[in-house]
């Protein structure tokens, strides 16, 4: 007998993933612990809105970790807000490893010093995500807000790598982070450290559209690409699997409300952390009603006549859903930003002819929704 | 001092894996860094036995568990039990005493 097999433990998640697609099972579950944060980000739509409330008690945790773990999640992401700032962080974290669960952190790692890093050596998370936020001081704080956050962050890592515990860092492309986005990249890369970028700047939650300010238009995208990904080469690889010529009319083609969902500060439940429009409370309600809920959500097709459901590039837009939902307020919403830069990403890649999206010499639809007023303002392109 | 002999090995889980059925999987999940993987999977018998070894446990008494249930002969399920606890032993997921009379 072989009561443990030998398998590797990608080769059992890759299984897991592909049975929780088939059956619809929420495998991966985001989880909001708290909402407020020791940075002051110019770009950030969750803490500006959030008041010393905003925390989920470690109890209430509790309650979440029961109701996914009989729901079958088996990786759950504890973000914020700033999450070691939560005083019953370690707590709530360890729970979750004893709930059974594989538990990611997000973290701006501010406040990881020599006690958190021993602690995380010693109880390692299976994935740790720290947000960086430029290579200088100065830059740095301009951004936070937060004096001495530059040299807190690269301690923290400098802490982390002589621990031996593996973390990826991410940094979100905008206006002021654009500049010094390559040398955030090249930092990463010496050290043997995945980087990545988000293009995507949404309102704050309680719709205050001034981060909006920050978002690249689709030429300011395309020449921060041409940096990091000189010829767009791993850009391509991911749209190769992606880009067949067809289309479809499903607005959801990622796993949101299929295998994931998130969960925020006080039991909100949506299909992940960019979209804030809950359709049920965990702390109230049973896992299943609003699991139901969420699959009626992401089951939705485009309306007729709608831009998106004809798009061959749709699976590799810019926007998202979650994102669109953001700006137009409806995931069936319509944003020409995001459309010119994947058609502009398409003609540099050779998929398209002119990198010029049909709306724009057709005209959008009457009937498609558009930015708010208050978000088109501030985008860069106006649709 | 007390005086006796050594008459059988028990074993007992360690609280450094925690076990879990999820999305068909028997599952045992690391908690800490001394573990080469972060989770192992388990057979539908091994989560059996591995549930069993939350008390002290003999050999004959997981192998008794086993031949009840599948009608597998002794030996076959001592050697099974052995290689299950060697496993564990190697994952450093369970712990033994020696028991005296």
């Amino acid at each position: 007998m072989t009561a443990i097999p030998k398998i590797s433990a990608a080769t059992m998640r890759e299984r897991m993933i592909e049975r929780a697609r088939r059956e619809r099972i929420p495998i991966q579950a985001d989880i909001e612990i708290i909402a407020t944060c020791n940075f002051k980000c110019v770009h950030c739509y969750i803490a500006p809105c959030a008041e010393r409330e905003d925390v989920m008690s470690l109890e209430q945790a509790n309650s979440v970790f029961d109701k996914l773990q009989a729901a079958g999640t088996q990786m759950v992401l504890l973000t914020g807000g700033e999450v070691f700032t939560h005083k019953q962080f370690r707590e709530i974290y360890l729970s979750a490893k004893r709930h059974g669960f594989e538990v990611y952190i997000n973290t701006n790692a501010y406040l990881i010093g020599e006690r958190w890093a021993d602690f995380l050596a010693e109880w390692p998370p299976k994935g740790l995500s720290i947000s960086l936020y430029g290579m200088s001081a100065e830059s740095y704080e301009r951004l936070t807000g937060i004096p001495k956050s530059f040299e807190r962050v690269m301690r923290a890592i400098d802490l982390l790598i002589e621990r031996g515990i593996s973390f990826d860092l991410k940094c979100p492309a905008m206006t002021i982070t654009a500049e010094e986005l390559p040398a955030m990249q090249a930092f990463a890369k010496a050290r043997g450290i995945r980087f990545r970028t988000d293009y995507s700047i949404i309102p704050q939650e309680k719709g205050d559209t001034g981060p909006l300010q920050l978002q690249l238009g689709p030429e300011g995208v395309m020449a921060l690409e041409q940096r990091i990904d000189p010829g767009l080469k791993s850009f391509r690889a991911y749209a190769t699997l992606r880009v067949d010529g067809s289309t479809t009319d499903s607005v959801y083609k990622c796993g949101a409300g299929k295998t994931s969902l998130h969960i925020n500060v006080h039991g909100g439940v949506s299909t992940c952390s960019t979209s804030r429009k809950v359709v049920g409370n965990l702390f109230e309600q049973p896992f299943g009603e609003i699991w139901d809920t969420l699959g009626g959500k992401v089951a939705m097709k485009y309306p007729v006549g709608h831009p998106c459901a004809t798009c061959q590039f749709s699976r590799i837009c810019a926007g998202c859903p979650a994102t669109v939902e953001q700006l137009t307020g409806m995931p069936t919403g319509y944003v020409q930003m995001y459309c010119k830069m994947t058609h502009q990403r398409a003609y540099d890649l050779g998929y398209h002819p002119t990198g010029v999206p049909r709306t724009v010499t057709e005209g959008i639809p009457a009937h498609v929704v558009t930015p708010t007023r208050a978000a088109a303002r501030m985008l860069p392109v106006l649709a | 001092m007390i005086s006796g002999s050594v008459d059988t090995v028990e074993y007992r889980r360690r609280d450094n894996y925690v076990y879990r059925l999820t999305v068909g999987e028997h599952l045992l999940v690391a908690l800490h860094a001394r573990s080469d993987e972060p989770l192992y999977a388990l057979t539908p018998t091994g989560a059996q036995l591995w549930e069993r070894l939350a008390e002290w446990m003999s050999v004959d008494q997981l192998a008794d568990a086993l031949v009840n249930e599948y009608e597998l002969p002794v030996d076959e399920a001592r050697q099974d039990v052995r290689d299950f606890l060697d496993q564990l032993a190697s994952l450093n997921a369970v712990e033994s005493r020696a028991t005296t009379v």
